[in-house]
């Protein structure tokens, strides 16, 4: 592997992963974790949305089947230690976990700690499982819609060419509230990057609702940024704290253009992406995915990204033999981290704010975390 | 079929049919009416070399074919591979990877034509030549600017053979008197455009363009106050009134000695052009002798698609023992970093092949960004692969020096005026997405652009490295006038 990355986590099969946990001492699993550990891996969930509501939904499942043991002394400690962390840790092991999940795992392990000590266990199920699903409709769905409304106001009525990057949840919902419900008419140019071609999903869902698009490679972005493009919106997988964003690789290079010719870059982001981590630049917390995915030259799929399956008939490729070459490597990178100037506006579904502002609404999400440590000793 | 889905080999097509129907015109009013085409007019070379020299016209029209069916865009061995993958390649736009090979061939057909015709004045050889280059422009050299560029120099190459001894041959006086005789008459002739009197001093701060003749009154009017500019597109005798014989309808004018007959100029147009042919066949070699300045232990070189001049670039840094780490992208949708990361690789150079989606992520350890040449710019702007200026604007944020490896035969007269769309060519989006999606009535009505180039401006380049040695993109423009006449730079249209 390329020894500048070396530090970051790699990508892992499923089946070691599997033999490893094993070999530790939890109880036999239940199907429900390696289950959505194989949809991590195998990339078929992505984006920090769908992997944070998909493990909030396996979590509850998880929770319904669960009872603490007659001997235990403090349920939630069992909880703890033979429910949520194997699971969390198992799902991590398959592929690295996103802001997105950790934060909901840090607010589920909160309201754990929580729970009165004498509750009763279904009572406290039912806590537990009412919190989870009012941080998935406060946080994710809700924060969704009032992005749609902010980022919305700022489409103008006719005429604009709006470029998207990628597929971003957030993103296609503003553009189709847009489009569908407040009858605005403008074209939006889909820009895609290998290997996961993910724009192509944002390619369908747009051209289905009416909206006229383009769609072009990250290549061809130069040749028409400054012919036609008038905003540019962008999802984000975190927000750091320094204002820069954690999103798709490709996404700094789109920003990138953008700022040099003069375009605003809005960023639509929810509150509950944001993290409290620091980076200055792309290298230092990223993740590697499959390097064959670098290999596999195969630009014509459609559909659900998909990677290379062996099943389906392959045409040659250049570097089909790259393993056998010592002193060829492979990269692939999943993420990369914008600066913070090349962001206009950060959306978010308390409003617009400059990129400079996300450290004051993290302190302001998490007033007691941050407030004991602020205040200690005064009061 | 949809307008914007128009395949290459369509236009090929397209092309091949229009270019037999003007061979069949061609051949009628040849036998209908028979005025003797002069080579006094650019438009008539092609009749011209039909009826003088059936040899040279049939390796014209070869030439043109090949030019126009693309054959020149992979070395032999690849074009054998491509006919035996067949349609799986054609998708993938070659886009002019042995370029020097085109450069070369085309030499090589100007000196075919030059050497054994039957011109007799300068001023008929470079029409001939302006004829050759239209010819070879409509034949698909606006992809190739190279091909542009070489007819060009040789007309500069011509002009500067003419004016340097304007003798008229067979007479038998004395040499000696003969060139004291003529050094007076140039000197009285030739003025500065300041209008000074002629001084070592000045000749030598003097633009050569700068430098005009005055005539005798009955010759034309507005002839001998004609300045030369230096800028493009000068409207070189566009007010010609005379009706003097030998001005062709585009109305280049060129200067009166051109009209003499010289017998000398041939074996010196010869000898000029051998001069081109080996620096097109040292190009590389020069090139790499400046590889060892530039490369230096432990760097990381970032570099983008495929290019032949890079690549033996690094093979040569290689070769001198240093060790460094390549970087490339992979440029899609042409991929050709894959097969460049894979040359390299076998060569021994420690290589990394990414997505051009993590070049601005992984910019912040790169030291230095070699972008490979398809046309050097009067400004210093440089057109490369699309997707390298996305490369030079993250370089340039990251302050790491973007450096150009090109030939000098890259250098065109010309400004971006068009901007991004300057030598640029949107080729078929199959490769973007593939063919079959069309068919889904919903995405049947989505727009696919891919262009092949892209436009980098000067500022954000820091060094240009070429035969001839290394340069600033703000000195290009000066190199210009050493290769090319002014008169010469509007594009072969």
């Amino acid at each position: 592997m390329v020894s500048l990355f070396s530090h970051l986590p790699r990508p892992k099969i499923p089946t070691d992963v599997h033999h490893h946990l094993s070999s530790l001492s939890t109880p036999s699993l239940h199907p429900a974790i390696p289950t959505l550990g194989n949809l991590y891996s195998t990339h078929a969930l992505l984006g920090g949305n769908t992997r944070c509501r998909a493990m909030l939904q396996t979590f509850a499942l998880l929770l319904q089947s669960y009872s603490p043991p007659p001997t235990s002394r403090d349920y939630r400690h069992d909880l703890d230690h033979s429910l949520l962390k194997p699971s969390f840790q198992y799902w991590t092991m398959c592929r690295p976990h996103s802001v997105s999940m950790g934060n909901a795992f840090s607010f589920l392990k909160l309201a754990v700690a929580n729970l009165e000590r004498d509750l009763e266990w279904d009572v406290a199920r039912g806590i537990l499982l009412e919190s989870m699903e009012a941080y998935v409709t406060e946080r994710i769905d809700y924060a969704g819609k009032a992005i749609s409304r902010h980022a919305g106001s700022k489409i103008q009525e006719d005429g604009d060419v709006i470029l998207v990057f990628g597929r971003s949840e957030v993103v296609n919902r503003l553009l189709l509230d847009a489009a569908l419900v407040e009858k605005k008419v403008f074209r939006v140019i889909v820009v895609d990057s290998r290997p996961l071609l993910e724009g192509r999903d944002t390619l369908q869902i747009l051209s289905r609702a009416g909206i006229s698009c383009t769609y072009i490679l990250l290549n061809a972005l130069s040749y028409l940024m400054m012919r036609e493009v008038t905003k540019v919106f962008l999802g984000a997988s975190a927000l750091m704290s320094n204002g820069s964003v954690l999103s798709r690789v490709g996404t700094a290079c789109v920003a990138l253009l953008a700022q040099s010719n003069h375009i605003p870059v809005l960023v639509c982001c929810e509150t509950y992406k944001i993290c409290n981590r620091v980076q200055l630049e792309s290298i230092t917390g990223n993740e590697l995915g499959d390097a064959d995915d670098v290999a596999c030259t195969d630009c014509e799929r459609v559909g659900p990204s998909n990677r290379c399956s062996s099943d389906r008939e392959r045409k040659e490729e250049v570097l089909e033999d790259w393993k056998n070459q010592p002193n060829l490597k492979l990269l692939n990178l999943i993420y990369d981290l914008t600066p913070s100037d090349f962001v206009t506006g950060v959306v978010t579904e308390v409003g617009i704010l400059p990129p400079t502002s996300v450290a004051v609404l993290l302190r302001e999400m998490s007033p007691q975390e941050n407030n004991e440590s602020a205040f200690k000793g005064t009061d | 079929m949809p307008p914007f889905l128009a395949e290459r080999h369509h236009c090929h097509h397209i092309a091949l049919f229009t270019f037999h129907r003007s061979c069949q015109t061609t051949v009628t009013t040849m036998t209908s009416d028979n005025p003797p085409a002069n080579l006094d007019d650019p438009q008539n070379v092609r009749r011209w070399l039909q009826s003088n020299h059936p040899k040279q016209f049939a390796l014209l029209d070869n030439f043109e074919i090949e030019l126009r069916l693309g054959r020149f865009s992979s070395s032999r061995e690849g074009s054998v591979a491509a006919g035996a993958q067949g349609s799986s390649t054609s998708s993938r736009y070659q886009y002019g990877r042995d370029r020097r090979l085109v450069t070369t061939r085309t030499v090589e057909l100007l000196r075919a034509i030059i050497g054994p015709t039957r011109w007799k004045t300068a001023a008929q050889l470079l029409t001939l030549l302006r004829g050759l280059g239209n010819e070879l422009h409509a034949a698909g050299g606006y992809r190739e600017p190279a091909i542009g560029n070489v007819v060009r120099r040789i007309m500069y190459a011509v002009r500067d053979e003419a004016d340097r001894v304007s003798i008229p041959t067979s007479s038998g006086v004395d040499d000696m008197e003969k060139i004291d005789e003529l050094t007076e008459h140039v000197s009285s002739k030739l003025r500065v455009s300041a209008g000074k009197e002629l001084s070592l001093a000045s000749m030598l701060w003097a633009h050569p363009q700068h430098v005009t003749m005055k005539h005798s009154r009955q010759q034309s009017g507005d002839y001998s106050d004609r300045l030369r500019s230096d800028s493009m597109g000068s409207e070189s005798g566009g007010n010609a009134t005379s009706s003097i014989d030998g001005w062709d309808a585009n109305g280049a004018i060129y200067p009166p000695h051109f009209y003499s007959r010289r017998d000398d100029l041939r074996q010196s147009v010869m000898e000029a052009i051998q001069e081109m042919m080996s620096e097109l066949e040292d190009l590389h070699k020069n090139i790499n002798e400046q590889a060892t300045q530039h490369i230096h232990a432990g760097e990381i070189i970032l570099t983008y698609a495929l290019s032949k001049t890079v690549e033996l670039f690094l093979k040569a840094a290689a070769a001198k023992k240093r060790k460094f780490q390549v970087i490339v992208c992979e440029g899609a949708p042409h991929f050709g970093g894959h097969s460049m990361a894979k040359s390299l690789a076998e060569a021994g150079i420690d290589t990394t092949v990414i997505h051009d989606a993590a070049t601005f992520a992984i910019m912040a350890r790169v030291n230095k960004v070699l972008l490979p040449a398809h046309a050097v710019l009067a400004n210093g702007g440089l057109i490369a692969p699309s997707g390298s200026n996305m490369v030079a604007l993250a370089a340039k944020q990251n302050s790491v020096p973007v450096v150009t490896v090109a030939g000098m035969f890259k250098l065109c007269p010309m400004y971006p005026h068009e901007g991004q769309d300057t030598l640029n060519d949107l080729i078929s989006p199959s490769s973007v997405i593939d063919y079959s999606l069309m068919g889904d009535p919903v995405l049947s009505g989505v727009e696919l652009i891919n262009p092949v180039h892209d436009y980098i401006p000067p500022q954000l380049i820091d060094l240009y490295i070429t035969n001839i040695g290394g340069f600033q993109p703000s000195y290009i423009y000066r190199l210009l006038a050493e290769y090319y006449h002014s008169d010469d730079w509007e594009a072969f249209e």
